[in-house]
């Protein structure tokens, strides 16, 4: 029999879940060590902006994936350029996140309590 | 019962840091707080693109739309993770290197890579890497 090193989220008992999304830490697989505030879905207007308060006073580290205007599928935003059919930046205080794709969309994301301006 | 489990970062007291206020930053891992884990992971070596786009697909059996992160090796070695999508590819010159460009797009049954070549080109290979995560989008 293997070992595994199985941490549940608060909340979850360990010993009667095997779902990785209930827990911080699942051995079975690798894990990107980061640390989860909030996620959340946002239908956003062509042409407009979503505003996301995370009130965390630094800038966090935040991953968005928006649906394509065409597909609906979901692809990753990256960088900030008002040529581009979607945008998110992020400051101290809001996530914001941008529609120019034409249509009515839905922007998913997650904001993570990593700080990306430690060294 | 609950516990809580923490490994702090190097030189920070994991006790001291466990008082109020508690900085997330403060610690390499805590309990309270998710990670990301990788569902799946795989390669996909030497796919011929031909066209604006190439699109290749993995179907990855979830149900839902997860997570993911996908990276994309061009014939000159440069590796790029997918790209942000533009309004218009065929009005655009792809930038990102010299061969063309990469998209990468997700729902509940498959991932779908897309390679765009650029205009002119002769067909090329690429290597595309892919991890997958537990977390629905």
């Amino acid at each position: 029999m293997s070992i595994v090193a199985r941490i549940s989220l608060p909340g979850i008992d360990a010993l009667d879940s095997t779902d990785p999304r209930d827990f911080s830490l699942f051995a079975d697989s690798d894990n990107v060590l980061i640390k989860e505030k909030a996620r959340g879905s946002q239908s956003i207007n062509n042409g407009y902006n979503a505003t996301i308060a995370h009130n965390l006073g630094y800038v966090p580290q935040c991953y968005v994936w928006a649906q394509s205007p065409t597909t609906g599928r979901y692809r990753s935003i990256h960088g900030y350029s008002v040529n581009a059919a979607w945008f998110f930046y992020v400051d101290d205080t809001n996530l914001i996140i941008g529609n120019r794709s034409g249509a009515t969309r839905t922007a998913k994301y997650f904001i993570l309590y990593d700080d990306i301006s430690q060294p | 019962m609950s516990g809580l489990f923490v490994i702090s970062k190097s030189s920070i007291d994991a006790f001291d840091a466990l008082e109020s206020p508690v900085d997330p930053n403060d610690f390499i891992i805590h309990s309270d707080y998710s990670t990301f884990k990788i569902l799946a992971d795989g390669k996909l070596l030497s796919q011929t693109v031909s066209g604006a786009p190439t699109t290749f697909s993995v179907a990855h059996g979830l149900g839902y739309i997860p997570n993911f992160f996908s990276f994309c090796e061009f014939p000159d070695g440069k590796t790029a993770m997918n790209g942000q999508f533009s309004y218009d590819f065929t009005g655009h010159s792809p930038t990102v290197v010299g061969y063309g460009y990469f998209l990468a797009e997700a729902d509940d049954t498959y991932l779908r890579f897309l390679v765009y070549k650029n205009s002119g080109a002769s067909n090329f290979n690429v290597d595309i890497k892919y991890f997958i995560f537990e977390v629905e989008l």
